[in-house]
């Protein structure tokens, strides 16, 4: 059995079916990441794993036990919010030992284990400071550092970064990502980000509409989307209609829908060698966006159109309104 | 003292020894009559008079008794009431309609009634001064708690605090703001509801003494109690902003001037 586990759950809200007959596991040590769209069950699901949402029917386990009765207070499960949720009228050593308070730890414990936290989080000398007089960034240290201390068996972060500046963010993500190496956490991480679930997650599952689209590493779920909601959802894959694009290459037949990735296809100003490992296509530059390291542009190949990413290169560039020609290797077109 | 507050205050006391000169020579230019307004002179020299004759101890240590009793009583009903609602939200939903409607009555109008129930002594002063402050205690503590964010109660929950430990370190400091402003409002009401208890039927007390004098047009003696109860009210303001002020050292003091926003304890 893994470390955490759901088993069918269902999770109805009125009408509304939140969770469908929903089955998932983590190992202990890992840092898994549900990633989907607003409204899609990820913050349902990590509510029911803390206790804060009930569950209709199934299961949940944890280490091995049942929890899925189980009071929130009796689950040692640690929980970061979006919106920090700080207490306000706490100064920053009584928010991060109040776990400890509330455990009735004695007093020397308590202040070796917080300033252990606090010095974790960076926030040494700011211990007297109350939440209103702190940044955004500070304040969910603090909310970290809160979590950390009382050692949970479960971290989940839902959504931490959302109220974040982009730079900060970064710098956050990394130092979360640090302490859980460090105490060898097991953690559970909310985001609508893909750029966010990749940087950070050992596991990813990619979630819609209750249900678990697709589990898988980072890397394979770049690069081998399960369905065609996980080919649009991660990326931007270019997904079009099989016919479609049998009419573009002129050769070959596909059938429903293929997707392929904006970077797996070379560009050329010369028309490709014919190979029996590649399809062809020329078509019409209608836009270039420069991307950092590469350059986007936007194609129309007879009615369709596409986009293909090729490296930064001074030297080279397509003009507006010119004719190129592309290739792309048959291996990295997926058919759904 | 700061040299802001210093300034405050001479602005305050130059206000009322301006409006005590302008009183006193209404009075003296005949503008006004005496008969109706008195002057402070009259008004200073009852209040020595009051004073050593110990009238005024025993007058006010009743009334003070009356409301104090009722503001205590009025309070803790209030905030046990309103957290209890907050804590069973089918009750609240069932009772907060009903409390409302019997706060829309002029509970001074009752106040014969209230005599009635519980006699002309102490136990109906008690009863409307404690009634007049449960309602502004009560909807600002079932207020608070019910608009209070969620995410305080369940990262409570989640660090392991019980029902009761989530109560007592999270849900009553952080609703102590409006607790405090209910109390305060509270402060004039209890001594509202204890004076015109008074009124209505007692044998001692401020209400009855203004009672008394106005029927015998000893206006310098309602005077004198009047400025007795404005005493009364801003020494139990001072000392209640300064209960506040130690509570809500955590808050941030907003001001209108955008420069200004502060820590309270800054």
């Amino acid at each position: 059995m893994s470390y955490i586990e759901f088993k069918n759950v269902d999770k109805y809200f009125g009408k509304q079916h939140v969770l469908k007959n929903l089955n998932l596991s983590v190992e202990k040590g890992q840092f898994v990441t549900l990633l989907g769209a607003s409204g899609c069950g990820k913050s349902t699901l990590l509510r029911t794993l803390a206790g804060l949402t009930s569950i209709n029917s199934g299961s949940i386990f944890l280490g091995g036990e049942d929890i899925t009765y189980k009071s929130p207070n009796k689950r040692n499960i640690g929980m970061i919010f979006q919106q920090y949720s700080l207490f306000p009228t706490m100064n920053v050593y009584n928010n991060v030992s109040f776990g400890l308070r509330m455990r009735k730890m004695n007093k020397d414990q308590i202040f070796s284990l917080v300033s252990n936290a606090i010095k974790m989080v960076n926030l040494e000398g700011s211990e007297k400071k109350y939440p209103s007089q702190l940044s955004g960034g500070e304040q969910q240290r603090v909310a970290l550092a809160r979590c950390i201390v009382t050692q949970p068996k479960v971290l989940l972060l839902d959504e931490p970064f959302s109220a974040i500046d982009a730079k900060l963010r970064k710098s956050l993500q990394s130092r979360i990502k640090e302490i859980h190496k460090e105490l060898g956490m097991t953690s559970i991480f909310v985001t609508h980000d893909q750029d966010e679930a990749m940087t950070m997650s050992d596991y990813i599952y990619l979630m819609n509409n209750g249900v678990i689209e697709q589990g898988a590493n980072p890397l394979e779920l770049y690069s081998r989307p399960a369905t065609l909601f996980a080919a649009g959802f991660i990326g931007d894959y270019n997904i079009l209609d099989g016919k479609d694009f049998s009419e573009i290459i002129g050769n070959g037949y596909y059938k429903s829908k293929v997707a392929f990735r904006p970077e797996m296809i070379l560009a050329s100003r010369e028309p490709f060698d014919l190979s029996e490992e590649s399809v062809r296509f020329s078509g019409v530059i209608s836009d270039m966006i420069p991307q950092g390291s590469i350059i986007r542009y936007h194609v129309k190949a007879g009615k369709t159109k596409l986009i293909v990413d090729v490296l930064f290169n001074k030297e080279e560039f397509f003009d507006i309104n010119e004719q190129v020609y592309f290739e792309i290797a048959k291996d990295h077109i997926m058919q759904f | 003292m700061k040299k802001d507050d210093l300034i405050l205050n001479v602005i305050r006391a130059a206000i009322i020894i301006g409006f005590l000169i302008l009183w006193e020579a209404a009075a003296e230019y005949k503008w006004v009559s005496t008969y109706y307004t008195s002057r402070p002179s009259e008004v200073i020299a009852d209040l020595i008079q009051f004073t050593s004759s110990g009238e005024l101890m025993k007058h006010a240590s009743i009334t003070l008794k009356e409301a104090f009793t009722g503001l205590f009583y009025g309070s803790i009903a209030g905030i046990l009431i309103g957290l209890l609602f907050g804590q069973f939200v089918n009750a609240g939903r069932v009772f907060n309609p009903i409390i409302t409607a019997i706060h829309g009555i002029p509970q001074l109008t009752l106040a014969p009634v209230y005599i009635l129930w519980f006699g002309i002594g102490f136990a109906s002063k008690v009863f409307l001064a404690g009634l007049m402050t449960f309602f502004g205690v009560f909807f600002a503590t079932y207020n608070a708690i019910i608009t209070m964010e969620q995410n305080l109660i369940e990262s409570a929950s989640l660090l392991g605090a019980s029902k009761y430990q989530t109560l007592i370190h999270v849900v009553l400091p952080t609703c102590t703001p409006w607790i405090i402003m209910g109390i305060r409002t509270g402060l004039g009401s209890s001594l509202v509801g204890a004076i015109v208890g008074e009124y209505m039927g007692a044998a001692a007390g401020f209400g009855w003494m203004v009672a008394y004098a106005t029927s015998y047009f000893n206006i310098k003696r309602v005077m004198s109690c009047i400025v007795i109860l404005l005493l009364v009210g801003i020494v139990m303001n001072a000392g209640l902003d300064r209960i506040e002020k130690f509570l809500l050292r955590w808050r941030t003091q907003t001001s209108l001037s955008i420069e200004n926003n502060t820590i309270q304890n800054n």
